[in-house]
């Protein structure tokens, strides 16, 4: 799972290479024209994601050790 | 106490706090006038200026009648011959008189524009006139009020107001303020708590009040966090002397001091009672200090101090469509991670019974 | 144990109910015959403040002459002094108590009449120390007061809103283990508003004669903490004492 996990990670790290680039302005959008903000979605998309399936499994986990201390 | 478990809550601050992040980052500022040049002129003699817009779209078909005044006071002069280079920047020519100068209420020109796509849009304050000492009467150059004719004062597509030292950081909007709110509730609750444990005496509620703090406490680091970035991004450092930001860092302290406080206690019962106590007379002090003094001394945050709230540039309600969710998701959050911090306590306890 | 201090009294055939303004007045006047028998603490708070002056006066020395401070810097130093040895003083009210005697007060008397009767101690105690300190700075560094009634005020208002403060948070920290550092650090986020508008008064007081809207709105603010710390000091306190 953490290897997964970081595997997914560094590929959407590599995409800051691209975040540098010069890139032509096709629209007058300034935040839409060059893809950079496509790479912060992405980014940011990620560490909420990370986030909540963490939050997720800890409820998950907590879960477990509530049944299992039941019985 | 059952909300702790249920789980549609926390998918729906999920939900919400995806939307806010895509959806923000994909809403466009509104058109504004970015700078011009030159920014300072003399009278009698016609200049061309250079003005650079954001996002505006100069070049489309239904751009309608481009039009650019030169504004002192109330006066609207009309830019004449307007020569457009590319959607986002055009060249006016505006000049004059020196026999103008004198009935003008100020040397500072706003720069407004206004066409069928971008509605009106504006620059404060772009453009200087320096005076001529003496009054030249031969000057045939003379800048006519002409009428404005407008279809739209509104943009045609969604868009956050834009705004000159925010631009594109208005979207912090959606993270540094909510930040305050998840705190408040949590420290708000936490009173609540602390009330109701020195009342009934239910050690749950205290367990309840100790755990609420921990979260708030990293919610109001988070705040701190993600609003000094923006304030050196804004106001040129990580930390003003600002009536708000010491309130916080005060309430951080404070927080921090509780914690300590039931770290230095082992009986559980005079350990509970003692910090409910605390929490409770620390509290009415910090709110005090919290809601009055801001309201006597200025802040530079919006709202204080004669700085307008953002709510009056939200024209279009575009902000209040990410802004209502943003503070619904991170509310929503903050009381997820409250829950998680409480069951792992009261998991903690159980197993030492 | 819930039930209440009164009741307990009833109970017990020994000790009649005693009502609360004659228990304060007693507790108080207790605490000052034992200040003045144990004239080596009062004396230890006045060199205190003494020695503190002296600190800040030869730190002001520079180039062989005292170095002119400004109204504000003034009073930032002279209520600094004031909340250091006020915190000193006031950490003895609940510390030097031993525990056998808390038991003893928890037999005769409500909880409100111990904490307003440390209350009443602490604020004359903090009042005559502010007093002192002025006496002190005003004749070793200078006296730029010009405006004394303001100032009288401010050294009221300010001395009454340490005393309670550092009173509760005394308390508090006496029931976590005696410890000094506790009340440091408990106390300190609290006092800043305090400190805000007391710097602001007392330089206002150097600045300029006369009551200015400004001067009487920062009284009124200090007001309302001196009127809310005691308010939650009364109503929280037999939740602290109470074992």
């Amino acid at each position: 799972m953490t290897r997964y996990f970081l595997t997914l990670i560094s590929f959407f790290l590599s995409l800051c290479t691209f975040a540098q680039g010069e890139s032509v302005a096709t629209s007058n959008n300034f935040m839409l024209s060059n893809h950079k903000v496509f790479v912060s979605v992405a980014v940011l998309t990620i560490i909420l994601l990370l986030i909540f399936s963490f939050l997720f499994w800890i409820e998950r986990r907590l879960k477990q050790l509530e049944d299992r201390q039941k019985n | 106490m059952n909300w702790l478990y249920t789980k549609w809550w926390k998918w729906l601050s999920a939900v919400l706090l995806f939307y806010v992040v895509i959806g923000s980052y994909m809403v466009p500022l509104s058109p504004g006038i970015s700078k011009i040049g030159p920014l300072s002129f003399s009278p009698d003699s016609i200049y061309t200026f250079t003005i650079s817009g954001y996002h505006t779209h100069f070049k489309d078909p239904g751009v309608g009648k481009i039009q650019f005044w030169f504004k002192s006071g109330n006066d609207y002069f009309q830019a004449k011959d307007l020569n457009i280079l590319s959607a986002n920047t055009g060249e006016v020519k505006f000049g004059i008189g020196s026999n103008q100068q004198d009935s003008l209420k100020t040397n500072n020109f706003d720069i407004i524009g206004n066409d069928d796509i971008d509605g009106t849009f504006a620059l404060r304050e772009g453009v200087t006139l320096i005076k001529a000492s003496k009054v030249d009467s031969s000057s045939t150059v003379n800048a006519t009020t002409g009428p404005v004719e407008v279809v739209h004062n509104k943009h045609q597509f969604l868009a956050f107001p834009y705004r000159e030292i925010l631009y594109e950081s208005i979207r912090n909007t959606f993270f540094h303020v909510p930040m305050w709110f998840v705190m408040t509730a949590l420290v708000f609750f936490s009173l609540v708590c602390s009330v109701i444990y020195l009342t009934k005496g239910n050690s749950l509620y205290d367990v309840f009040a100790h755990q609420s703090i921990v979260a708030a406490l990293l919610f109001g680091i988070c705040g701190l966090a993600t609003g000094m970035v923006w304030a050196k991004n804004t106001w040129g450092h990580y930390w003003v002397n600002d009536p708000k930001l010491n309130g916080a860092a005060v309430g951080v302290m404070i927080y921090f001091a509780y914690l300590v406080l039931r770290g230095s206690i082992t009986d559980e019962i005079k350990r509970a009672r003692i910090a409910a106590a605390y929490n409770i007379f620390s509290l009415v002090i910090f709110a005090l200090f919290i809601y009055i003094i801001p309201r006597l001394t200025d802040s530079l945050h919006p709202g204080n101090g004669g700085n307008p709230a953002f709510s009056k540039y939200d024209l279009d309600s575009s902000l209040r469509m990410f802004f209502y969710p943003a503070s619904i998701g991170w509310i929503l959050l903050g009381f997820w991670i409250f829950s998680i911090l409480t069951r792992l306590e009261l998991i903690k306890q159980k197993q030492e019974l | 144990m819930e039930f209440n201090c009164r009741q307990k009294t009833a109970n017990c055939p020994i000790f009649a109910p005693v009502n609360l303004f004659s228990s304060v007045k007693s507790i108080l006047v207790k605490d000052l015959i034992i200040e003045f028998r144990n004239r080596y603490v009062l004396g230890g708070i006045l060199l205190y403040v003494f020695s503190s002056v002296l600190v800040i006066y030869f730190a002001l020395q520079y180039n062989n002459s005292i170095q002119e401070l400004s109204p504000v810097v003034w009073s930032v130093l002279f209520w600094l002094i004031i909340l250091f040895s006020s915190v000193n003083a006031i950490a003895n009210s609940f510390f030097r108590e031993p525990e056998g005697r808390f038991f003893y007060y928890y037999w005769l008397i409500s909880p409100q009449a111990l904490i307003l009767a440390k209350l009443c101690y602490n604020f004359i105690f903090t009042l005559g120390l502010s007093l002192l300190t002025f006496g002190i700075f005003s004749l070793m560094v200078n006296d730029p007061v010009v405006n004394y009634p303001v100032f009288l005020i401010t050294i009221v208002l300010g001395g009454t809103g340490y005393s309670f403060l550092f009173t509760t948070m005394s308390a508090i920290a006496s029931r976590a283990g005696n410890n000094a550092t506790l009340m440091a650090v408990l106390g300190f986020p609290l006092v800043i508003p305090l400190i805000i508008f007391l710097t602001k008064l007392s330089a206002a007081a150097i600045a300029s004669p006369g009551f200015t809207e400004e001067t009487v709105k920062n009284i009124w603010m200090l007001l309302a903490f001196n009127i809310v710390q005691p308010t939650l000091a009364l109503i929280l306190f037999p939740y602290i004492w109470r074992d």
